[in-house]
């Protein structure tokens, strides 16, 4: 690290895990988590002569979740294999007694797949990256209200439908 | 004439468990919480979402994903990326001479090797205190030698500790 | 609902109360008020709304909690947070249901306050409408008060627990905010959650063990007034030491390694631990440290203030012989605005 400027190995080496984290809540599978990494590392190698040191692991977040954006918006001009953004989809069945914990994980997961990314991308940023609202804002550019609001509705409806596909 | 201030809508409610309400916001839920059982229920339930988000594992790349990176084909650096500012060492100088071999040659032969170890290796003997955990074994052990409503209240609050 | 469901096993529970009732001692006196106050939330039905509230990095925290005690089953919290103390079982209720957490009695002994801190009984203004007592710990080398006791006069539940830094600052209480019952007649307690379906249930009490693992420290004593009162070793391996000073407790947990510092929680404070850098947080569960030394990572937990874990925490981990007093002097210093640096 030269001046609080990490170099783009060690980006990798420590913040790898949180980025593909980060990636894998957004997008939902391990596919897409590698391309997305795989093209924010492209972009981290690019901004790292313009990063003034401060929250790195917050620019990180803010690099992932702009391929992530970048992508939806790509696969919506051409629609394909559409990213599920059903909020009824129903959840797979109740796990044995030994898996609750893995199954419960998996479950949170597929919910969290289940929001509309409008949704989803504030729950990540909050309660994955740790991002505050501020930062939040930044990332996405949009007010601090707004991301107080659909962090708000995202945690209403992760909540609805971890319940209902409980019952 | 006094305006009435502005009721805080719903999303407050999150605002408060994250810790990002002003003073007069969090005045104002503390008041609906001891007063309104909807309030609570409401809270309870988006604590609920973001507890269980926020437990969630960090999530591990499948091992030949890092290997892939980094022996993958060169893929050239796009002609609008900014001029890259005097190298520091040579090992920095021979990477950025071949722009087009950006990944292989970023790492560095070495530095791959050392990337390699850190993420494809589990380091030996290193360990994780479950820190939410322990935080909630003292308060039951301390909970059984001294008053228990005190030692066990913070069980029940959202945990601290966020990964 | 399968997954919010409460997950119980449902345990053989002697019936009734598992505590001894010791007969009302006078309150005449701090240590009795101290010793009354211990076990009167099972002595006593009660129910109201507990506050926790802590200073963390400059700014106070607050969370309220609802509490409720039962024919000696003490309940706090609701929904999927909560916890449950029946006898000497624990049981903690999250979002995958209910863990027990506790299922042994404890019997290491802890120090009677007065071993190391001087005592004072005075009255206090009334709390959530109660008329109260106020037992008020000073340190006996400098006079400050660093801990306050508030117990309900008539029935001697503590109502709330300040505690103090080294200039007499309140920087964390737990405290009743309202009281809807405490005292009078009791109820039967509770009827334990109903199974839902059966888990694979652990012994959830870690093993007492005579004998250390190689490598870790359990000393009988900590400078500062700290007596071991509880050694454990938990499935996982880790060591778990229970010390209390009378008035504090302290955790500590011992693993074998090196601490893994990506895997920490975010946020906290970096720390110095006689020389070693750590982490430390505040929480509403109270101070938690963790750091490394000699292969073994370490977590200390208690409600006690930075500055004193800090102390208490170079204390274990020093192998000379410090006198009481000199640990106490290390803590009056002002070390910094929050006493992290």
């Amino acid at each position: 690290m030269t001046d609080g400027v990490p170099t783009w190995e060690e980006v990798a080496r420590d913040h790898g895990r949180f980025m593909y984290t980060v990636a894998y809540r957004l997008a939902g599978n391990d596919e897409d988590a590698q391309d997305l990494v795989q093209e924010a590392l492209i972009r981290v190698r690019r901004g790292l002569e313009r990063y003034e040191p401060g929250s790195l692991q917050g620019w990180l977040a803010r690099i992932v979740t702009n391929v992530f954006l970048d992508e939806v918006r790509r696969r919506r001009r051409r629609p394909t294999a559409a990213l599920p953004d059903d909020p009824e989809r129903v959840l797979p069945p109740s796990p044995g007694a030994d898996e609750v914990s893995t199954q419960l994980s998996d479950d949170i997961q597929a919910a969290l797949a289940a929001l509309p990314e409008e949704f989803r991308v504030p729950v990540v940023l909050c309660d994955v990256a740790d991002q505050s609202y501020e930062q939040i804002a930044a990332s996405l550019g949009i007010p601090v209200g707004t991301v107080r609001s659909r962090l708000h509705r995202g945690r209403r409806m992760l909540r609805t439908m971890l319940s209902e596909g409980a019952a | 004439m006094n305006r009435e201030p502005l009721m805080p809508d719903e999303d407050v409610l999150s605002a408060y468990l994250d810790g990002e309400c002003t003073d007069a916001e969090r005045a104002w839920v503390d008041e609906q919480l001891a007063t309104s059982e909807e309030t609570r229920a409401v809270l309870a339930e988006v604590a609920e979402a973001r507890d269980a988000v926020r437990a969630l594992p960090l999530r591990d790349a499948p091992p030949e994903f890092w290997a892939r990176l980094l022996a993958a084909d060169p893929q050239p650096v796009p002609a609008d990326a900014p001029s890259v500012p005097a190298p520091v060492d040579l090992a920095e100088a021979r990477r950025r001479r071949s722009p087009g071999r950006w990944l292989a040659a970023a790492a560095g032969v070495a530095a791959a090797a050392v990337i390699a170890a850190v993420i494809l290796v589990p380091q030996p003997q290193t360990v994780t205190p479950p820190v939410g955990a322990f935080t909630d074994a003292h308060a039951v052990r301390s909970s059984l030698q001294d008053d228990a409503v005190s030692s066990l209240a913070p069980l029940a609050v959202a945990a601290g500790f966020r990964r | 609902m399968r997954r919010l469901a409460r997950i119980a096993v449902a345990v053989g529970v002697a019936a009734g109360l598992a505590v001894v009732v010791l007969p009302i001692a006078r309150a005449d006196d701090a240590e009795s008020v101290l010793e009354r106050a211990r076990n009167a939330t099972v002595r006593e039905d009660f129910s109201g709304l507990v506050q926790i509230e802590w200073l963390t990095d400059g700014k106070w925290k607050t969370a309220r909690v609802p509490v409720n005690g039962t024919g000696g089953t003490v309940q706090v919290g609701e929904g999927t947070r909560q916890a449950e103390g029946r006898g000497d079982e624990r049981w903690i209720a999250g979002v995958s249901g209910w863990q027990a957490g506790w299922d042994e009695p404890v019997s290491g002994a802890v120090p009677a306050p007065s071993t190391h801190w001087d005592l004072t009984l005075g009255k206090a203004d009334p709390i959530a409408g109660r008329t109260t007592v106020v037992v008020t710990a000073s340190d006996p080398d400098t006079g400050t008060a660093r801990l306050k006791v508030y117990c309900d006069k008539d029935t001697g539940v503590m109502l709330r627990r300040e505690v103090l830094d080294h200039r007499g600052h309140v920087v964390r209480a737990v405290g009743f905010v309202e009281v809807k019952k405490l005292g009078g007649s009791r109820a039967t307690a509770p009827a334990d959650p109903v199974t839902k379906k059966s888990v694979k249930q652990q012994d959830p009490t870690p093993d007492k063990i005579a004998d250390l693992p190689a490598g870790f420290d359990a000393p009988a004593k900590v400078p500062g007034g700290y007596v071991l009162a509880g050694r454990y070793l938990r499935d996982d391996g880790t060591v778990q030491l229970y010390y209390s000073d009378g008035l504090f407790g302290v955790s500590v947990f011992q693993q074998r390694g090196d601490l893994d510092w990506n895997g920490l929680p975010h946020g906290g404070n970096g720390v110095q631990i006689d020389g070693t850098s750590g982490r430390g947080y505040e929480v509403a569960g109270g101070t938690v440290l963790v750091w490394d030394r000699d292969n073994v990572a370490r977590t200390v937990v208690s409600d006690a203030t930075v500055a004193d874990l800090r102390a208490f925490a170079a204390a274990f981990d020093d192998r000379t012989d410090h006198s009481p007093g000199i640990v106490r002097r290390i803590t009056d210093f002002v070390l910094g605005p929050f006493g992290w640096s």
